[in-house]
């Protein structure tokens, strides 16, 4: 699962334009990642300039 | 407000704001949406623009313009210095976006373009033959429908509209540039030139750079592309390279971004829709430049676009008249430039070392960035007819 440390993110877009899935909802200043969609690929947390998401167990 | 439109912009950004008022001034009633409260606010881009290029597109204000840059400096891995002076009939500016984006907007409503902020679009509707038929929008808190006879999404690099009508605009990690960038004062910079800072130390598959913006002040940033990010990250990198090249800089501004550093997409169009600008993915895809590209590239939309209109047909087939303008006036180039990029992404600091000393084995009356391309791509010399044609006229 993905999680968003949502202070630290300046809502730049650039991890909803590599998601396959279409599944990072961008808004003014809030950002929602659907986990029902989300494939785990984890290109996101790759390519985000500020290292603003991070990849955490569900357990 | 009306709920009935001929086009719905989505996006106020330059390409945004083109699109809209060559449709509107052809005829067409048109909505521009914009997500954010304010035009032009946040600047994600490091807002450098050719002079001719630009000047093409629009009669310039010099309230747009910080200041005038007539050469570059390229600073390779060990430090050897390369600078190109500028053609003399083309130099560049260094931008204020946030007046420039907020002037093209206000060009825009007084071509009688409707515009709104803080209009978030989530949706598209689509008739019973699946054209686009309008979009699912949020004004101001409230949730409406509206409804279009052509969608343009003018959405930027997180671009979610194309998507929503089944085009692939999804990029590559390897197409990305993660970039961040700093607006920094209190420092000692020539102010007419650019400066880019290229290799692994400073920004790997990318480069870094300092633009100045007049008073001691610069846009400094970097961008790296995207599937060299994952351990050390645009940040880190930016805050290394500030802390040892201006400990004592004043931070006004910082701000993220992601810059689609690949050729157009092979369709922009589909029945009652179009993308323009970053959404298309019309920037350079080796400057990262984006600004010019976008607004001419929206242009051609919005002319034909209005044509649709006039002649009510809003089929793909109709509007891929745009992206053949687009192929003729930019796209093909990209696709060259693409082709160069990935072959600049394969070289390493000893390469960029040995350019850079070939190149400042040249007068610097003699220079060009088409001579420096030449010598970046020595080692592949198929590249250099691509290089020829991309770069004539630098």
């Amino acid at each position: 699962m993905i999680y968003i440390k949502e202070n630290l993110c300046d809502f730049c877009g650039t991890c909803v334009s590599v998601c396959p899935v279409d599944c990072i909802e961008l808004f003014e200043a809030k950002i929602e990642i659907d986990n029902e969609k989300c494939i785990d690929c984890n290109l996101c947390v790759k390519v985000c300039p500020l290292d603003v998401l991070e990849v955490k167990d569900e357990k | 407000m009306k709920s009935n439109w001929d086009v719905i912009v989505v996006g106020g950004g330059p390409a945004g704001s083109m699109s809209a008022l060559h449709s509107a001034k052809y005829g067409a009633s048109v909505l521009m949406l914009e997500k954010d409260r304010e035009i032009g606010v946040p600047v994600r881009c490091a807002e450098g623009v050719g002079v001719v290029g630009l000047q093409k597109l629009i009669k310039v204000d010099e309230r747009w313009i910080k200041t005038k840059i007539d050469k570059i400096d390229i600073i390779s891995p060990n430090n050897t210095s390369v600078k190109v002076k500028f053609d003399t009939k083309d130099n560049g500016y260094i931008l204020d976006r946030r007046i420039f984006d907020n002037d093209l907007a206000l060009l825009a409503s007084q071509s009688g373009v409707t515009v709104k902020t803080k209009s978030y679009v989530h949706g598209l509707t689509f008739s019973e033959n699946g054209s686009v038929n309008g979009v699912k929008a949020n004004i101001l808190g409230k949730e409406v429908n509206l409804s279009s006879k052509i969608v343009i999404g003018a959405d930027g690099v997180e671009s979610r509209i194309g998507r929503f009508a089944g085009l692939k605009t999804a990029l590559k990690i390897r197409d990305i540039g993660s970039s961040v960038q700093a607006v920094v004062s209190g420092i000692d910079i020539d102010q007419n030139t650019m400066k880019f800072y290229v290799g692994e130390k400073y920004a790997p598959g990318g480069y870094l750079w300092i633009f100045p913006k007049g008073n001691n002040i610069a846009n400094i940033g970097l961008g790296i592309s995207g599937n060299r990010c994952d351990i050390k990250k645009p940040k880190d990198f930016l805050g290394i390279f500030l802390s040892k090249h201006f400990p004592n800089g004043s931070i006004l501004n910082y701000v993220a971004g992601g810059v689609p550093l690949v050729k157009t997409l092979d369709k922009i169009v589909t029945d009652g829709l179009v993308l323009i600008g970053d959404a298309a993915r019309t920037v350079n895809p080796i400057s990262g430049g984006g600004i010019v590209s976008g607004m001419n590239n929206g242009k051609l939309a919005g002319i034909r676009v209005a044509e649709a209109i006039k002649e009510n047909n809003f089929t793909e087939k109709f509007l891929k008249k745009y992206k053949d303008d687009w192929y003729k006036a930019g796209g093909k180039n990209h696709e060259r430039l693409y082709k160069i990029k990935n072959f600049i992404l394969s070289l390493t600091d000893n390469d960029f070392d040995h350019i850079a000393k070939k190149v400042s084995m040249i007068p610097i009356e003699k220079r060009s960035v088409l001579k420096v391309f030449k010598l970046a791509v020595w080692r592949k010399p198929s590249l250099i007819l691509d290089v020829v044609k991309a770069f004539s006229g630098f």
